[in-house]
């Protein structure tokens, strides 16, 4: 790791001004090796740092390589593939999990990714920050090719980009107590010099997700429901501070009664830290509560992109088959309407494999308006209104 | 209506353990109809799967069961007390798998892997003295009872099939010994939407078609929605609630199934927000159960007896506070 005094490879860094306390009150000390992407020298909430801002609205005006994308788009990915290798030794084959997807998330804003199992919606989360290597394409952080970033600028990008798992009951170690949980990604990322600025910090992102600090802290996972496991785990996510975080079916293994709580509280978390949040599930309903009126939704199958838009609109009122039928496919919790909805037929009632996913529109076997052209020719997005939509009708 | 097939009577399961007791389930009584779907909601730990698991007789040692289930069979045969039959007569009657059977939650993970879908049927068959030619044409048609392909399922491996195809693979290796009552638990949760909705479409043909009536498990109130005729809502071992579907959802007479109701986000849906009222019971074992997250509680709940009121013609709820909630929950959704 450099000396703080050398700066980052690209020169020196500039000495901090807010050095003594930023203005979120945590101690901001030249002497923590954490930058963010501009090269500055700075533990917490740089996003915030008036300094920082100032300094970003500058390099707003260069253009070049450096900088892609607006001052408000956190993440974006461009041309993203992810492949894996599958088969035996000798006849390996390569399934596109992700298949070019074009995606952007903005500040503070969520975007609910929807899709059945095997769509690579998790795949997609998980690329976006850093779990899994892209095979193609680029992922542009605050516009910095994640791929040509410096060591320093790399762990700042994984520290702000959390991750919030499917599972609570397999994603928490079962050895260790909430506090120990909770304290592993403060002290291996040095954000706390002192013992007692870490309980410090544990209390108050315990509080913020509704746990009780004293009752928890010496708690293991298998004491905890599974709400207040998901609750550990989002803490967990949060305790970093984070710009961006996926939330990848954070509620689909809680109890039906506890599952809005929990989207309550990441919806007002979120609130609270101007998150960017990657909403991704299979229920609709879901997506359309956590997206709401000012977020986007995009409907991914076998890898691409179907439809993406404003998710209010999008998904009361879907122009892509395939979301058409997820929608009629919802059951919905009233027993009047459930009845009365009318499901749309699919010529295949299982999706292919994904292997041998069909060569013209990925949906081209199940969607019962396909057309000739269907299957030879693979639609692009098209922007129909305010959606994006790849398909042939439009 | 159809006929009753089985009548359970204040069902008691009290798992004993070293230290202390749990009484799992508390007073358990319904009516499941031939044809009907009774679909049973609750979160976990409300001893849901218990009350399934004591049906079945397939409850662990240390399990105490009261309380008097009858069951009468389509053949003419009653069998007058579930469940305190002795195991010979259950194996001599064929009453597991022949008069009622149950798939398991995550059963499409239960399928033997090194095995063919073919050889589970023979097995299953052959444990039951079927011969093998007739279990073969018993498959075939099973199988395309669950609307899956015959010819092409009998020859694959599990893995080979996608959740939604092994789910119905249970499904139809449930239905082989022709019982009177099949019981699926959570027979949806793993599944995605497209495929959760083609299991809820082949549970309600199944019904008619197999001459059945169907206990639906789950915790999802959307699952029940589309399909069951009754609801039956559980709690901490209690029942709240239980009606006919329709009425349950239109007038709710507990608090709990408000709250169940109103925690389904879904497009275009406005969601009932009510704080609980903070009143916490006295002692651990008496009054109601749902008293601390209950947005309507007050003392005299922490002394209710729980015991199933008839509040509308079918329609029974435990909750002694019914009439208010009902005049609140006019209140809350004229003033919103």
């Amino acid at each position: 790791m450099s000396n703080p005094s050398q700066g980052s490879p690209r020169g020196p860094a500039p000495v901090c001004p807010y050095l003594q306390r930023t203005p979120q009150g945590y101690v901001c000390s030249i002497t923590q090796r954490s930058v963010n992407p501009l090269g500055w020298y700075c533990v917490f909430d740089y996003m915030n740092c008036p300094i920082y801002i100032g300094h970003l609205s500058r390099m707003a005006g260069v253009k070049g390589p450096e900088r892609k994308y607006g001052e408000d788009v956190v993440i974006a990915a461009e041309d993203l593939s992810v492949v894996f290798k599958v088969g035996s030794m000798f006849s390996k084959k390569d399934l596109y999990a992700v298949d070019h997807i074009n995606i952007t998330v903005n500040r503070s804003e969520t975007l609910a990714v929807v899709g059945e199992s095997g769509s690579g919606k998790t795949t997609l989360g998980k690329t976006l920050v850093g779990l899994y290597k892209p095979t193609t394409g680029r992922i542009y952080f605050h516009g910095r090719d994640v791929s040509t970033m410096t060591d320093e600028e790399y762990r700042v990008y994984r520290l702000k980009s959390q991750y919030i798992h499917q599972d609570p009951y397999s994603s928490l170690n079962p050895y260790k107590t909430v506090y120990d949980i909770l304290a592993i990604p403060l002290r291996a990322n040095k954000l706390v010099h002192s013992k007692a600025e870490e309980e410090k910090v544990i209390f108050e992102t315990l509080e913020s997700v509704g746990l009780n600090p004293k009752a928890y802290i010496n708690k293991y996972p298998f004491e905890l429901s599974g709400g207040e496991r998901q609750r550990v785990s989002i803490a967990r996510a949060l305790l970093v501070k984070p710009e961006f975080v996926v939330a990848d079916e954070p509620v689909t293994m809680l109890d039906a009664s506890l599952r809005l709580e929990v989207l309550d509280l990441l919806l007002s978390v979120q609130k609270e830290m101007n998150l960017s949040v990657l909403f991704i599930t299979h229920d609709l309903g879901m997506a359309y509560y956590m997206a709401g009126e000012r977020g986007r939704a995009a409907v991914m199958y076998l890898g691409s992109i179907m439809e993406f838009g404003p998710a209010k609109e999008m998904l009361e009122s879907p122009l892509h088959p395939y979301t058409q039928a997820l929608l009629s496919a919802i059951p919905e919790p009233d027993p009047v309407k459930s009845r009365s909805k009318k499901v749309m037929k699919l010529r295949s009632l299982d999706p292919p494999n994904p292997l041998r996913a069909p060569p013209g529109c990925k949906f081209s076997d199940r969607c019962p308006f396909a057309m000739d052209r269907c299957f030879k020719e693979r639609p692009p997005l098209k922007k129909v209104g305010n959606t994006w939509v790849a398909c042939w009708l439009y | 209506m159809s006929s009753v097939v089985l009548s359970v009577k204040d069902l008691n399961v009290t798992y004993r353990t070293a230290t202390f007791d749990v009484e799992a389930v508390k007073n358990v009584s319904f009516e499941l109809h031939r044809h009907e779907i009774l679909g049973i909601v609750g979160e976990s730990g409300s001893g849901k799967t218990t009350v399934a698991l004591a049906l079945m007789r397939l409850l662990p040692n240390n399990a105490v069961v009261s309380g008097k289930a009858t069951l009468y069979s389509r053949d003419g045969n009653t069998i007058d007390d579930v469940l305190s039959i002795p195991e010979s007569e259950i194996r001599r009657i064929r009453y597991r798998w022949g008069k009622i059977s149950i798939v398991f939650q995550g059963a499409m993970n239960s399928l033997n892997p090194l095995l063919t879908v073919k050889d589970h049927f023979v097995d299953t068959a052959q444990a039951h003295g079927i011969d093998k030619e007739e279990a073969l044409k018993m498959a075939a048609e099973l199988l395309r009872s669950v609307r899956l392909e015959p010819a092409r399922v009998l020859r694959s491996y599990p893995h080979q099939l996608s959740g939604g195809m092994k789910q119905r693979v249970m499904i139809a290796l449930a239905l082989m010994l022709n019982p009177d009552i099949i019981i699926l638990d959570e027979p949806t949760t793993a599944l995605d939407t497209l495929t959760q909705r083609q299991i809820l479409e082949l549970i309600k043909d199944l019904r008619k078609e197999r001459d059945v009536g169907i206990i639906l498990i789950t915790h999802d109130l959307s699952v029940v929605a589309d399909v069951a005729d009754k609801l039956l809502v559980l709690y901490k071992g209690y029942v709240m609630e239980i009606g006919e579907i329709f009425t349950v959802y239109s007038r709710p007479y507990s608090p709990y199934t408000l709250m169940l109701i109103n925690s389904f986000p879904a497009i275009g849906k406005k969601i009932i927000r009510l704080k609980p009222a903070g009143v916490t019971a006295k002692t651990n074992n008496r009054g109601c159960p749902f008293i601390d997250r209950c947005p309507f509680a007050s003392i005299e709940c922490s002394d209710a007896d729980m015991k199933l009121v008839e509040v509308e013609p079918g329609h029974y709820s435990s909750c002694i506070k019914a009439s208010v909630l009902q005049q609140q929950l006019a209140k809350v959704t004229t003033s919103e």
